[in-house]
């Protein structure tokens, strides 16, 4: 049982970019000093990533104001919508608010981005079900629309060299897709396929896997992922045997520090019951709702755990990057 | 006659209060500032500039310019024509922030991320919560001792405190996961971290005010409706809080879906007032039909409900800078009166507090509140 190592959707900043931020903002230092600071500790993540032997290398979306900014102020047609409270947490988003037609300007859309010198590189999007929802367009033609958006932003990213892109989704635990919904989200993924060499995942945040299963695991997707905290393991489907997932296991909403032989236990009941073809351990939700320093000592258990799963052998999982 | 009008709670904290009390170099705007609202409010300024322009300032100098801040919040507020005052938390730090430094049990850990570039500093609690000093109680005796109106002291409550905060003290960090067993055991650990802060923090802090001539609280629970499925432990958490205690209760909640408050509230105890916000989501159009007041409709099912306690119906918005005209105000809660059935159910109010506005927006907000329900209740000849 060989499971790796993976961050997804946004990390937190370092209490050194906390600073350079609120000074930005009240013009005690430039955007090139800002803009310094930003960069070094986007090299700082990537190192982190690299020592942990992470697999893929994900960008950490270190200046992103929030999930949907940088594709709404990348694209013609849509504007930010009022500040909106994000789930049930105490942070806040501005909602896509569709305007005139969406096209994306793909040269923008890549300046939001740190890439990494070394591949293989990862990008957490919000799936197009997410970003419909926002904008309050929970119909088949709003997910076609932003089905569209979403495929013109992988196509970008993946001419840069992102050969994997996880689509999270925090809102289908509560807001569950009607029939035709989901067609246009299957045909969304179908349409993926058609990018070479894109590995991609459908990753279902702060619900009960159990509870959605049904509209999840239709969709062509390559990687299915699920919040641990939130999802009864003795529930899980027997579809998503043998299957690529991607395991929330440690709590990105708490600083307390979990514990590497609970995550354990509970990868060995997966495995058991599953016996996945491979596994990415990661945190349950973005790492954004606790301090740098506490998210970084999570991702440090996780290591310990792999280095556990591998001291305690069992079953070896395919390389990620075959297809 | 007239409705009866207040504030929610905060009101920007002038500069000269800012940087005095981070011991920061004030410029001279900064102390013209001081002069424009002192000769305006009818405050002796001459005092507060003698202290500011102190070359160093102690801590016992500091208490004194939040307290000067402290006394033109409630002149701004009293020359508005509000019914019920308070200082605008000039003294606090934070809604958040100010309770939990003052208290046992409590970690600061870091920095997390409310919206751009907006963080705040969020704790954890390592240890049972404990009251150390009734933290409100000096800055509402010299509030007492300076007010020429009655007094509304805001809160930050239980249910909020305890969902703002991490948990490194209830649950434990070897609790299952991917089972059913560990997610009730953390659902049974958050309600003891709710109930404990209730009963060891909260409610010390407010016998301590009532004992000292406090009579109306408001307690700020702006967490309650983002867990729908725990508002039945905000009504634990509010009825541990407030038992017995023979006070006036607000509840303050913002921004959220009050549909959810229901059918819960019902158990609450001893509720005077909710105030809530509307006039975020209202059109600017006058009008007292469904589709001009389009903020208001929520008010339907508070009437159906058939909730005793009073409406603090949120007339201001306070987000932008737009000085709601009185006839506005006036509609506002006309309609209000007619969805609900009597002016006596209605208490006319901000939707939140005006820590983001100016000073001059927010006295004009303010005054144009006050004008606006002397207009309404006008109409009613109420």
């Amino acid at each position: 049982m060989n499971p790796e190592l993976t961050l997804h959707s946004l990390f937190p900043r370092s209490e050194r970019l906390v600073t350079a931020s609120r000074n930005l903002d009240r013009r005690r230092i430039g955007k090139s000093a800002y803009a310094k600071i930003l960069n070094e500790e986007q090299e700082s993540l990537f190192t982190f990533q690299q020592r942990l032997k992470c697999p893929f290398l994900e960008s950490g979306y270190l200046n992103w104001p929030d999930r949907f900014r940088p594709l709404i102020e990348s694209c013609s047609g849509l504007t930010s919508g009022s500040l909106t409270r994000f789930a049930d947490t105490n942070t806040f988003y501005k909602p896509p608010v569709i305007w005139g037609e969406i096209k994306l300007d793909p040269k923008k859309f890549l300046t939001w981005f740190g890439k990494p010198d070394d591949l293989p590189w990862k990008i957490t999007l919000p799936s197009p079900f997410h970003l419909a929802i926002a904008a309050q367009q929970n119909n088949p033609a709003g997910i076609k629309l932003f089905g569209e958006l979403l495929f013109q932003a992988a196509d970008c990213l993946n001419r840069q060299g992102v050969s994997f892109v996880q689509f999270n989704d925090p809102v289908i635990g509560s807001e569950k897709p009607n029939r035709l919904v989901n067609k246009e989200l299957v045909a969304f993924f179908t349409k993926l396929k058609k990018i070479a060499d894109l590995t991609t995942g459908y990753y279902v945040e702060m619900a009960d896997f159990n509870q959605v299963a049904k509209s999840v695991l239709g969709l062509p997707v390559d990687y299915f992922g699920l919040d641990l905290l939130l999802t009864p393991i003795a529930r899980l489907s027997k579809d998503l045997k043998e299957k690529r997932l991607v395991l929330g296991c440690v709590d990105s909403r708490n600083s307390l520090i979990d514990e590497p032989e609970t995550i354990l236990a509970a990868l060995n009941r997966i495995f058991k019951k599953l016996l996945p073809s491979h596994a990415l351990i990661t945190s349950n939700t973005a790492l954004e709702f606790v301090p740098a320093t506490i998210a970084r000592q999570k991702i440090e258990v996780l290591a310990l755990v792999i280095k556990k799963c591998k001291k305690g052998g069992g079953r070896d999982i395919s390389d990620p990057r075959g297809r | 006659m007239t409705f009866l009008t207040h504030e929610v709670g905060s009101l920007a904290k002038p500069e000269w209060r800012v940087r005095a009390g981070s011991l920061q170099e004030l410029r001279k705007k900064d102390l013209e500032e001081a002069v424009v609202w002192g000769k305006k409010l009818n405050l002796n300024y001459q005092e507060l500039l003698k202290l500011l322009k102190k070359p160093k300032l102690s801590p016992e100098d500091i208490t004194q310019v939040k307290q000067w801040s402290s006394r033109y919040a409630l002149r701004l507020e009293e020359r508005a024509g509000l019914a019920a005052v308070y200082d605008g938390e000039q003294q606090r730090s934070e809604m958040y922030h100010y309770p939990v430094s003052h208290s046992s049990g409590f970690v600061f850990v870091g920095h997390v991320r409310s919206f751009d570039h907006k963080f705040y500093q969020k704790a954890a609690v390592v240890g049972q919560p404990a009251f150390r000093l009734p933290y409100h109680l000096e800055e509402f005796r010299f509030a007492k001792s300076m007010a020429h109106k009655p007094l509304k002291v805001p809160i930050t409550g239980a249910y909020t405190l305890a969902d703002w905060s991490y948990d490194e003290y209830y649950l434990r960090a070897d609790l299952p996961i991917g089972t059913v067993l560990g997610q009730k055991a953390r659902v049974k650990a958050r309600c003891q971290f709710t109930h404990d802060v209730a009963r060891e923090l909260i409610r010390p802090n407010i016998l301590a005010l009532v004992e000292a001539g406090a009579n109306w609280v408001q307690i700020d629970e702006p967490a309650v409706t983002t867990h729908p499925e725990e508002v039945p432990l905000f009504v634990e958490a509010f009825n541990l809080t407030t038992r017995d205690i023979n006070c006036r209760f607000s509840i303050h909640i913002c921004f959220s879906d009050y549909n959810n408050l229901f059918p819960h509230i019902h158990q609450i105890e001893n509720c005077h007032e909710y105030t809530l916000e509307f006039a975020n989501r209202d059109s600017k159009t006058l009008g007292i039909s469904a589709n001009q007041r389009p903020g208001y409709q929520f008010l339907t099912r508070f009437k159906k409900e058939r909730v005793k306690a009073r409406l603090g119906l949120g007339v201001i918005d306070i987000h932008t800078d737009f000085i709601e005209p009185p006839k506005l105000v006036r509609d506002r809660i006309l309609y209000g009166v007619k969805i609900l059935g009597s002016p006596d159910q209605i208490y006319v109010t901000t939707d939140c507090g005006l820590r983001t506005r100016t000073w001059r927006i927010a006295l004009a907000k303010l005054t144009n509140l006050v004008a606006g329900a002397n207009l309404a209740a006008g109409v009613l000849k109420f």
